[in-house]
């Protein structure tokens, strides 16, 4: 039963083995509960009628549609809730999509489960997963990025932020950078989070000026 | 009209290339001809306003005496034609058989009979008019006028009243007058005797037309009218072709095939030539009397030439023996009748000749010509023809006339006719320029129509070639997926069977269906854009290894260094390069024992160095043979990539070393498969 300051945890997923495997991982964990699951995307809107969880597992690829929609929602409705998607390759066009949508960071199926379980409490924590072809994704997508008002745009990445990606994106991992900028991993991790939030923001932002370009929105 | 109408119809089409038009062609034509008849219909109406006055509704108290015969005396005189006449006479004129004469009336017929020396001899004929005005006059006005029409001579005239001379002519014996009416004030108002005396040549005629006296006013607008249709509109037709002669001069100019224009040109130049006949009296001291004769008379013949040839440009018939007769007979006519052998005289008397044989040469063709142009179904042409048929009666007029068969108080009408000869020319000429600008404006029609379409191939020829291209890229890049999957997911997945079938342990079918994933995932980064990154490429792999060294508990070293890009690395490339590290670590992981990886890279014009080190056992190509095919696998695709492997041992451990070409070499040979 759920246990009163446990990591709620939800999953949405189709495929039923790695929901079972997920499901023994966090029964396995003494401050992990599972706190609700869907196999759908309709059930999965309807899961967010309920209260909130911690952290929710998302897969994108749904029998009935999209567990973007899910996501997208998720972000609005449990605003404190960290998203991840589950993947297989944890490729760019699915993650980006994810991140861009609202989700803080991915899941890769076949990690074993410790792993998976150590990427759920980072992710609570505060941290972000990263692979070097999303940091090279998000770089240049940054780079370029719809030109807009000032006043409108959502700052561009700080200069240490951009650091962060490139080194992220040659190879090295959060500690070697943390010791290469003198800053904590904790640290580095914050920024990637930050990063991730304003890709959604520059995407949703992108879709307004795009919407307003072709006369769908009103002013 | 014919000018009006021809030059609406040009400017409305040259307006199309000007400005964008803001109403139709059709609208735009009508709003132009209703202006233009308007404006024609308003000077009419202002001449005839004008004229109404003083023709119709002459004020009955004006006084004018018409003479419709006059008392006439000719003598035979030794006359020196040169010194002026005498002053004073005897008021009634020379004693003689006087008789009267009904007016007009030729006192000297033409012979053309020229003595071969008159030697002083003159024809001499005295006209006489008593002047007899009512005695209510005086007191009213004394401004009395003498108005003669049109006196003809090749001589001279003087005037006189009751004996003392009024006036006298001026200029050349033979080209002073001819069309020069003449109007004279009078000395005395009251009742006179008018007195003219005129000179002529021997062998030459002369006549007068009748006369007027009268208050000045009632005599000057039949003054003004006769100088005008005589002499002015005659030299204003002049100006006006001239000047449109210059515009058509510097379209011949410019155009190579332009015969027409330059006949119009000529012919222009010969009318006002002709024209300034008309425009008398010759004044010696300005042309040469004999010159200007030459030049008159030769501008006719010219004329009829010129506008024949015109014809038979138009209606592109040729008639070359003809055309060579009549321009070669007028240059030997020009030639002949030039002064160097002639005396003006003489050229005057065979001005007629020359005329007769244009016309009988030149008219025969005209129905041919007129044959020609109904085939062409050219209406202007033969409305121009009309014209230059019509030019004939008029013609044979103008001669009557000038030999006094024909009253002289008829007008000239050749400047009439011919000016209009010339609007029907340039009215043709004009519909040729409207239909060259036409036939241009369509052949640009024409020519975009064409490039359109060449653009539209060539757009689907390269649409087509881009097709081919694509599908080209997309079958060897299937082929290559195909491959790979075939070496390696394939037979790692079938091994995998055989395993289970065989009851082999779980761990081991575990460890071969993550090696397949693995596998799998390198193919999966190598489709991975990466922007000619290796970096990229190998940061990628690394995050891959991660988790299997991280199980290992071998600590990997990231040395790497930004290097410049590789314009070649294509996800075929990619993979390559991605199965050659995998292979290399695999070995090292499997085989070597390691506790620690290096990987570094380095730049080394012209190429760049990817180096894999580790503190295993050592490792040497040869002394493992059965490892052979791995190798020989790796050693493929390094070639593959027109770069080479080799491996050191080190100390501890073995160096890999993989060293790739910044460029490709332009002809890489395509690599077969292992």
């Amino acid at each position: 039963m759920e246990k009163p300051d446990s990591l709620r945890i939800a999953i949405l997923e189709d495929d039923v083995t790695f929901h079972d495997a997920m499901a023994r991982a966090i029964a396995a964990q003494p401050d992990m509960a599972l706190h609700a699951a869907a196999t759908s995307r309709a059930a999965g809107l309807a899961m967010l009628d309920g209260p909130a969880a911690d952290v929710l597992l998302a897969d994108i690829g749904l029998p009935d549609g999209s567990g973007l929609d899910v996501v997208r929602a998720a972000v609005e409705r449990w605003p404190d809730c960290a998203v991840l998607v589950n993947t297989t390759f944890g490729d760019e066009t699915d993650v980006m999509t994810a991140i861009a949508s609202g989700a803080v960071g991915y899941l890769l199926k076949d990690s074993d489960d410790s792993q998976r379980i150590a990427d759920i409490r980072s992710v609570h924590q505060g941290g972000s997963p990263i692979s070097p072809m999303i940091a090279r994704r998000i770089l240049s997508r940054f780079r370029t990025q719809l030109p807009q008002p000032a006043e409108r745009e959502p700052s561009p990445l700080s200069g240490r932020e951009h650091e962060v990606l490139q080194k992220i994106s040659q190879g090295f991992t959060s500690s070697e950078i943390a010791g290469e900028l003198q800053i904590s991993a904790h640290t580095v991790q914050t920024h990637i989070r930050r990063i991730y939030r304003k890709l959604a923001v520059t995407s949703r932002m992108e879709a307004v000026t795009l919407g307003r370009r072709h006369g769908w929105l009103n002013d | 009209m014919t000018e009006n109408a021809a030059t609406t119809i040009l400017f409305d089409d040259s307006a199309r290339y000007d400005t964008p038009r803001p109403h139709s062609p059709q609208g735009r034509r009508m709003f132009l001809l209703g202006t233009g008849t308007v404006a024609v219909g308003l000077i009419v109406l202002l001449l005839v306003r004008m004229l109404h006055g003083p023709v119709f509704g002459g004020s009955p108290v004006l006084w004018t005496q018409f003479f419709p015969a006059a008392e006439f005396l000719r003598q035979e005189t030794v006359t020196d034609l040169n010194a002026p006449q005498a002053d004073e006479i005897a008021a009634d004129g020379p004693q003689g058989d006087w008789r009267l004469a009904t007016l007009p009336y030729t006192g000297v017929p033409r012979t053309n009979v020229i003595p071969s020396a008159s030697h002083g001899h003159a024809m001499t004929s005295w006209y006489r008019f008593k002047v007899a005005p009512p005695a209510t006059l005086g007191k009213m006005s004394n401004d009395i006028s003498f108005y003669l029409p049109r006196w003809k001579t090749e001589g001279r005239l003087a005037v006189y009243q009751n004996g003392h001379l009024v006036w006298r002519s001026h200029g050349d014996i033979i080209w002073n007058s001819f069309n020069r009416p003449v109007l004279i004030d009078l000395p005395i108002a009251g009742p006179s005797v008018i007195l003219l005396r005129m000179d002529t040549l021997p062998g030459l005629g002369g006549a007068i037309t009748p006369a007027w006296v009268g208050q000045h006013d009632a005599l000057f607008w039949r003054y003004r009218i006769r100088i005008a249709l005589q002499c002015i509109v005659p030299g204003v037709f002049a100006v006006v072709l001239l000047s449109m002669a210059v515009v058509l001069f510097f379209v011949a100019l410019a155009r190579p095939d332009s015969d027409l224009y330059l006949l119009f040109v000529f012919a222009a130049v010969l009318y006002t030539t002709r024209i300034l006949h008309f425009l008398g009296p010759l004044d010696p001291s300005i042309i040469s009397p004999v010159w200007f004769g030459w030049a008159t008379v030769n501008s006719m013949c010219w004329l009829i030439v010129v506008g024949w040839l015109f014809c038979c440009g138009l209606a592109e018939v040729e008639f070359r023996w003809l055309k060579r007769l009549l321009v070669w007979g007028m240059i030997a006519c020009t030639v002949a009748t030039s002064p160097l052998f002639l005396s003006s005289a003489t050229i005057s008397a065979l001005a007629l000749c020359a005329y007769i044989f244009c016309f009988t040469l030149s008219t025969p063709t005209m129905p041919l010509l007129m044959a020609a142009m109904w085939r062409r179904r050219s209406g202007s042409g033969m409305l121009l023809l009309f014209w230059n048929m019509l030019m004939f009666p008029i013609a044979v007029h103008d001669m009557l006339m000038a030999n006094y068969y024909v009253s002289i108080g008829h007008i000239y009408l050749l400047p009439y006719i011919t000016p209009d000869l010339f609007l029907s020319c340039l009215y043709i000429l004009c519909r040729r320029y409207i239909n060259a600008l036409g036939l241009a404006e369509r052949s640009n029609q024409i020519l975009e129509t064409r490039l359109h379409a060449q653009e539209v191939t060539l757009r689907d020829t390269y649409e087509r070639l881009h097709q081919i291209e694509q599908r080209e890229l997309l079958v060897a890049e299937r082929q290559r997926l195909m491959r790979d999957m075939h070496d390696g997911l394939g037979s790692t997945l079938t091994g995998a069977i055989h395993m289970a079938d065989h009851a082999a342990s779980h761990e081991v079918l575990a460890q071969t269906l993550k090696d397949c994933l693995f596998d799998l995932k390198l193919t999966v980064d190598s489709l991975e854009p990466v922007d000619a990154d290796l970096l990229m490429l190998l940061a990628n792999l690394r995050f891959r290894l991660t988790p299997r060294l991280r199980a290992q508990g071998v600590m990997l070293e990231w040395a790497v260094t930004p290097l410049p890009p590789l314009q070649w690395l294509t996800p075929s490339s990619a993979l390559h390069i991605l199965r050659i590290l995998q292979e290399v670590i695999t070995n090292i992981l499997k085989h070597a024992q390691a506790s620690h990886i290096r990987l570094s890279t380095e730049t080394e014009p012209p190429g760049i160095l990817v180096r894999v080190e580790d503190n295993g056992l050592g490792f040497c190509p040869d002394q493992r043979t059965n490892e052979g095919r791995g190798l020989h696998n790796i050693c493929w695709r390094a070639n593959a990539l027109a770069g080479r492997v080799d491996w050191r041992l080190g100390n501890p451990g073995t160096n890999f070393m993989l060293w790739l070409p910044i460029e490709q070499p332009a002809t890489r040979a395509q690599p077969g498969s292992p």
